[in-house]
Formats: C-alpha cells, structure tokens, sequence
C-alpha cells in the first residue's frame, strides 16, 4: 500500500524530523484525485475510496499546508513495460467489461493466463487506475532523485503482488519495482535492501518484491507470519 | 332393593321371636306386634312373588287399602283377591290371615262340615300346644327350639322333610305327643300322616309301606260314617273348652303363634305331599287295581282354606282395631323411609333383651359391613381412576421429552447442516485455486524436478519460455530476476474468506460496505458534475467548433459515462448515443438530473448515519470478542 520512501540518511521520524545538516526535512505529496473513483466490486476487500477519504483526513486537520502536494502524471506504457512483459501491458490496455460480456473463449484463455478474475477483476476504467498510481510512485523518485525533497509520500501506490506476466493479491501493476527501477538511476543497489522490511505488512502473504530482484532474504516465512495483519486496511 | 328388603324381612322375624317371649311389656305391643309383622311377612312373600310384575302388585296393595276403608265389599275383595292371585295357591290361602270376623258368618250358609270342622282342628292344635308347654316347662329349651324350627321351616331355610324330622327327634321320647301329632294331620290332612308314616318306616327301613296307608285310610272312613251323630255333640263341648282357654291371658300368645306356624307349615307342605299322596294312590292301583279320586283331593283344598279362615277369624276376634293394623302395615310397607327409620331402633333394643338371638343381630350387622364394603369398592374404583390420570400425566411428561428429544435432534442437524456447509466451502476454494493452477503457464510447471539455489527458490526449467520485456534498459535487465521462482514453505491460501468472524463483526464489515459504496455514488455523481459544467462552459465560451461533432470520451473520463448511464437505468445507453451526436442540447438537461440525483444521495446518506450508528453502538463491543474460537485464528494468523 502507500508508503513512505526516505532520503539517503535513515534516522529519526519524519515529522517534523532534523538531520545532521540541522535543516528541516522537506516533504514531498503526491495525490491524484480520480483515484477513488475506481471501484473492484461489490463487497471486495481493496477499496480505492479509502485513498480519497485519507486524503480528506490530511487536508481537514491542515497537513497539506507543511507539504508540497503534487498531482502525478500518469505512467505511459514504455514505463510500466520496464518491469511487465509485452502481452501483459497489451492485456491490460485493452480489456474492459464490454469485451468480457462477449465470453468468448480466446479472452477466458487470457483471463486465466493472466490471473485476471476474483482478487483482480474487470472494471471500468482498469488500465487508467493501472496508470495513475505508478504515475505517483514514479513521480516521487524523481522528485528524490532531483534531490527536490527528502521525503515523497504516494498513498495510492504500494501494489507489491503484481507479477512480470500475472496480476495477483489485487494489484495489477507493481508499482514498487517501477519506483526501484527510477531510483537505480541515481542511487546503488545495496541502498533497496532497507525498504524490504516495510513492505511486509499486507493482507497477502506472497511479496512479489522480496525475489523480484538478486538480493532475496531467505526463509520470509518467519517474517512474514510474524508480521501480517490487516493493518494495511486499518 | 332386593337386599334391602331381605334385611327388613329377618328384622321382622327376629321381632316375630321377640314377641313370643313372656318378658314382653305392655298388653298394646302384645296384641298388634304379632299380627303387624306377619302381615309385613305375606306382604314381602307378595312381592318376591310379583318381582316380574309390579302392576299386579299395585293393583294388590289398592285392594287392600280399598278393603280395609270398605268393610261392605269384603266378598267382592275375596273374589278379586283370587282372581289376581290366581296361579298362587299358598298365597290365597295365606290371605286369609287378614280376614275380619265378618266372613265367618257368611261361610255357614254355604255349607255346615266346614264349621265343624274347623272348630275340632283349631281345638286340637291349642291343646297339642298347651301340652307341649306344660310338659316342657321346666325346659325352656325344648320349646323354643321347637318354635325355632318352624320359624325356620317358615323362612324356607330348612326343607319340610327336615323340619318334620327334626320335630320327631325333639318329640321322639313322648309317644303321645308324636301319636297326638299324627291325629291332627289326619283330621287335617291325610297327606301329612302319609309323610308321617313313611319317615317311620324309613327309620324302620320296611319295604312293605302301601297295606297300612290304605288300611288307615278304611278305618278312618268307616269312623267317619258311624259316629257323625256323636260329632255333633263334641262340637258344642269344644266350644265350651275353647272359651275356658281364651282366659287364659298368658299363654294367648303362644297359642296364636304357634298356630300359625303350623299352618304355614302346611301350606308350604301342601305341594310335595300332594306328590307323595299321588305315589300311594299309584301303589294301591298296582295292588288293589283302584284308581285316584280327584274330587277328594278338591274337597280337602277347600277344607284347608274354610279351617284356615276359623282359626285366623277367632284369632283376630280378640283383637280390638283390625282395621288400624292394616292401615298401618300397609302405609309402613309402601314407605320405604318409615321401614329404614325403624331399623336402628329395632338394633339398639335387640342386643339387651335377647342375647341368644346374637346370631341374627350378627347376621345383619355383616351384612351392613358388606354394604359398607361395596362402598369402599367403589372408593377403590375411584383411586384407580386417580392413578389412571397419573398414567396419563405421566405419558404427557414422557411426551414432553420426546419433544425436547426432537428439538436436539434439530439443533444437531442444523450444526450438521453448518458443518457441512464450511466443508463444502473450503472444498470448492481448494477446487478453485486447482483451477487457476492448471490454467496459469508458470503455475503448471512442476518445479520439484528443477534446481534449487536456496530452499524457496527454483531454477525455471530451460524448455519455459520467458516472456520479453522489449521496454527494458540495460540498467534493467542487469538488475531484474527473469530465471528464479519463489515458492513459499506454506501451501495454504490465506484468503480473507477463511478468517474467522463472528456475527457482530461481519455485521460491522457489511455496514462499513455499505457506507462506501454510498460514498461512491455521491463522490461519482459529483464529480461528474462538475465535469459536465466544465463542459458546458467549454462549448457556450466558443472554445469548441460547434459544427463539428463533439468527442465526449476527450472530455468526460470512464467513470463519468458509466455514472451518467446508470443515472437512466435501462435507457442509460440511448442517452449516451444522443449525448455523442447532439451534445451541446443533450448536457444541461443530464446536468439537472445530476444535481437532484445528488441531492437525493446526501438525504439518503443523513438519514442513514442514524441507522449506521445505532449499528456501530450495538455490534462493536461484541466484534472484538473471538474467544470462542482461538485455535482457528492462530491458526489464521
């Protein structure tokens, strides 16, 4: 889910945090206000609205006066092709549930392929929800790689099961990698082994980023069961 | 009844004893006890006799109660009396009992051998009487079990053979008594010398009995046809000693008893010795070659009765009120309370006079007890009824859990049903999660085959075909991990499905749905809102060529069409085809629908906070509790 990603020094809390330098640390927001729109379905656990209505919180008790809020661009297909295969992106810029009411059997085939049904169905508007919130996780490395802020926030972004070819546990696009994949244009690898303890808490207990890179930790399974609740809906 | 009157009826016979006795006070109770109880005693015999026949019974006590107010028609009363009773010899004759004095005289006329008779008869049996007393006076005993036997023989409950038997064993050391015995029956009747002879030679056991009956019997004849003149005269001297006895006070209420004891003693000896006189008859036709002759078998009948009524007419004579006397045992006898009013006066007065009469008094008094008894059968009746109701509550009880039985064995087929219904439902996950394995290209390979470079990591065999990521850079493909699969320890599919609530906490999640979904319509309806002004503005500021088709999908994103479609139901996609070709008309009239849309949704949303809220208050409590199943959610986590 959203997350926060922090400068090259790790230390203290955020708000309102001091480092070495004894400079204010500046904070970076990222929101885009079509997020809450989307909607999985009747009585599905993933809710987008909850962005929207976090987004009202920071705004009623007057956060957004300390930060920097941006609106993202969306993510264009060559940036979420860097991680997802050819087929898979094609898949999800052209399915929608008119094309599913024609149940015709090439589409079953490729909702099963892709693993596109229960946890991740079909809605309107799917590929601009798949654009938007890596738009938001993108748009926060650059910021932190220009070195404009020293904290980015992205609430809407965070969707960590996505596979290379597959959806899985609700999310379609892992926007996570995409943002790795930003930041190892400035920084080095061995800076990415701290953000995976926090991306452990989740519904799911299948992290797609712990093996998606060279550097997996061993045996999640400790980690994991140890830490997973549903705080990520909390 | 029956048995009622049969307790009335020894009452009255142990009085019958009573009155025999010499210690008896008051000269009243003397005269009327007497003549009261056997008029209650014929009464009864009456009755038993009509047990079929209560009109004919009635019709007797009317002609009682009519002869005792009319003395006139006593003639008449005797002819009724004997057309009703026809059939019942014994009781005709014993009706004679209540006949008054008047009758006496008429009778005479008829004929003048009766009167004689009658007079000789009635003489002779006060003398046999007198006798027996003087004679027995120093033995009390004797005599009063002589009177015992006939009253006895009277009440039926020895035969006649009996009773005779007994009387010649109490007599059997007085020849003259026995000899004097005979004489009467002779005179009387010739059947109970008949009878009398042949208990003798029974005694005797002689074969030969038929020569002296008959001889008897010439002898007597012959008597009688010489010395009638001399008859004559022993009539007027009995008269003359029959006045000389009726001084005697004392010994009046023996004579009378007794009397009639003997006649009741006839009377009811009248059948069987008519038997025995026809057998004789028989005998002497075999010997002799005579036959039997009816007309003396008739004319000893009518004797019986004519000396019958002399006697009881002299009887009653002395006698001042006969009338009273019928009255009164008539009305005493319909009314059955009188009767029952009587008995225990008559009890308390028994015991001390006459304790050898104990037997009696017993008698009854068991019989009071067996009354008393049948009461208590019917107490007993009535306990078994009760423990009848008790069985029958006792089977409601058992009923009753027979239905608690039933209402378990529901309650276990509905956790069955329950049970049933998780089973299937983990089945059909596990089937569904099959599926998308079988379906799914990198999931239906076997990667236990494959090699491993840590436990959870597998190498992708060389035949699988990853898929290309043309967009890659070069930093990418340095970094990213096309060739090894994680495959986590745990098997399980930690689904939200198979966590386990409670009720009050899914009720919490479905109201939290709801609310949502509200949210959704009203931020929806809003956004496209404002998207729809935004528009309009668009196209009334000239920014737009209007003469060129507007493209809606430029301006108003997914969500805004599907919302406006759903905004007219079924008619939502023709809206959608007019918006495309005539948009500039077509938005203002779907913007005012859209704000009274949203306005309906935030009324709708006020009103059901209230509701929501009472929800939250009621079920958040009882939502953290999860005791009941703690094994399940570790298990779960």
């Amino acid at each position: 889910m959203a997350r926060g990603e922090r400068a090259e020094t790790v230390s203290g809390v955020p708000l309102p945090s001091v480092g070495t330098d004894a400079k204010k640390r500046r904070m970076t927001y990222f929101y885009e206000p079509c997020i809450g729109y989307y909607f999985y379905g009747q009585g599905h656990p993933m809710k987008p609205h909850r962005f929207r209505m976090a987004h009202n919180l920071i705004v009623h008790y007057g956060l957004h006066r300390r930060m920097q809020v941006n609106r993202p661009f969306p993510a264009a297909e060559a940036d979420i092709g860097r991680f997802h295969s050819d087929d898979y992106v094609d898949f999800l810029s052209t399915v929608s549930p008119q094309i599913l009411s024609q149940n015709s059997h090439s589409h079953y085939r490729q909702l099963k392929r892709f693993n596109v049904g229960e946890d991740c169905p079909v809605f309107d508007g799917l590929f601009d929800f798949c654009r938007a919130f890596p738009g938001g996780s993108i748009g926060a490395a650059v910021r932190l790689n220009r070195g404009d802020a020293d904290i980015a926030i992205n609430w809407a972004g965070g969707l960590h099961h996505a596979k290379k070819a597959e959806a899985s546990g609700f999310c379609y696009v892992n926007d996570i990698v995409l943002g790795i994949l930003e930041l190892l244009k400035v920084h080095s690898v061995f800076f990415f082994f701290l953000f995976f303890f926090l991306y452990l808490f989740c519904l799911h207990r299948k992290p797609t980023t712990m093996w998606v890179f060279y550097f997996p930790l061993e045996d999640p399974k400790t980690a994991v069961e140890s830490k997973a609740t549903n705080s990520c809906f909390s | 009844m029956i048995n009622f009157f049969n307790d009335i009826y020894t009452f009255y016979e142990i009085f019958c004893m009573n009155s025999c006795q010499p210690l008896v006070n008051g000269r009243g109770a003397k005269k009327q006890r007497p003549m009261t109880d056997s008029a209650l005693a014929y009464l009864t015999t009456v009755k038993d006799a009509f047990k079929d026949d209560r009109e004919k019974y009635d019709k007797f006590l009317e002609l009682v109660k009519n002869f005792t107010a009319e003395r006139f028609n006593l003639v008449r009363g005797i002819e009724e009396v004997k057309e009703l009773l026809k059939g019942y010899r014994d009781l005709i004759l014993g009706f004679n009992v209540f006949l008054p004095k008047g009758y006496e005289i008429k009778l005479p006329l008829e004929d003048e051998q009766p009167p004689e008779k009658k007079l000789d008869v009635f003489v002779k049996a006060k003398k046999l009487l007198h006798k027996i007393k003087a004679r027995f006076h120093g033995q009390d005993n004797v005599y009063k079990t002589f009177l015992a036997i006939l009253k006895m023989h009277k009440d039926g409950t020895k035969s006649p053979t009996a009773a005779y038997g007994e009387i010649t064993a109490l007599l059997q050391h007085h020849a003259d008594l026995l000899n004097e015995l005979p004489f009467l029956s002779l005179n009387t009747s010739r059947t109970i010398s008949i009878h009398f002879t042949s208990a003798q030679n029974s005694l005797f056991r002689e074969k030969s009995s038929a020569v002296p009956i008959v001889q008897q019997m010439c002898v007597l004849k012959r008597k009688r046809t010489k010395t009638s003149h001399d008859d004559h005269n022993h009539i007027v001297g009995h008269r003359l000693e029959s006045d000389w006895s009726e001084r005697e006070k004392d010994n009046r209420d023996y004579y009378q008893d007794g009397i009639q004891k003997l006649l009741s003693l006839k009377r009811t000896h009248f059948c069987m010795a008519e038997d025995l006189m026809a057998r004789s008859f028989c005998n002497v036709d075999k010997h002799f070659g005579m036959h039997p002759m009816p007309s003396t078998c008739y004319d000893q009948s009518s004797m019986k009765s004519s000396e019958r009524f002399s006697f009881c007419a002299k009887i009653k004579d002395k006698l001042q009120n006969p009338k009273n006397y019928f009255s009164k045992h008539v009305d005493i006898y319909s009314k059955e309370k009188t009767t029952r009013q009587e008995l225990p006066s008559s009890t308390t007065d028994f015991p001390r006079k006459f304790p050898d009469l104990m037997k009696g008094f017993n008698e009854c008094v068991t019989q009071c007890k067996k009354m008393n008894e049948s009461s208590r059968d019917e107490e007993h009746v009535q306990k078994q009824i009760k423990l009848e109701d008790w069985n029958r509550d006792r089977h409601h009880d058992g009923d009753d859990r027979v239905k608690e039985t039933v209402s378990d064995c529901r309650k276990r087929d509905k956790s069955t049903v329950v049970a049933n219904k998780n089973v299937s439902g983990r089945k059909l996950s596990l089937y569904a999660s099959k599926k998308k394995n079988s379906a799914k290209s990198v999931r239906e390979l076997d990667l236990s085959i494959c090699e491993k470079c840590t436990p959870s990591y597998y190498l992708l065999p060389k035949e699988f075909q990853i898929p290309s990521s043309s967009r890659r850079t070069k930093l990418d493909a340095e970094v990213l991990n096309d060739h090894w699969k994680c495959v986590a320890p745990s098997i399980k599919d930690y689904s939200s499905k198979h966590m386990s609530k409670n009720l009050n906490e899914m009720t919490l999640f479905e109201c939290e749905d709801d609310r949502i979904e509200l949210d959704m319509c009203l931020e929806t309806a809003k956004s496209t809102t404002k998207q729809v002004e935004e528009l309009i503005e668009k196209i009334n500021t000239n920014m737009i060529e209007r003469d060129n088709p507007i493209n809606i999908e430029k301006h108003l994103i997914a969500q805004n069409l599907r919302c406006i479609e759903q905004l007219y139901g079924d008619h939502g996609i023709d809206v959608l085809d007019v918006l495309r070709k005539n948009a500039s008309q077509v938005l203002p009239v779907i913007l005012t629908r859209l704000k009274q849309k949203h306005e309906e949704w935030a009324r709708c949303r006020a009103d059901l906070n209230k509701l929501w809220a009472e929800v939250y208050a009621k079920n958040y409590h009882k939502s953290l509790n999860h005791d009941r199943v703690p094994s399940t959610r570790n298990q779960e986590l």
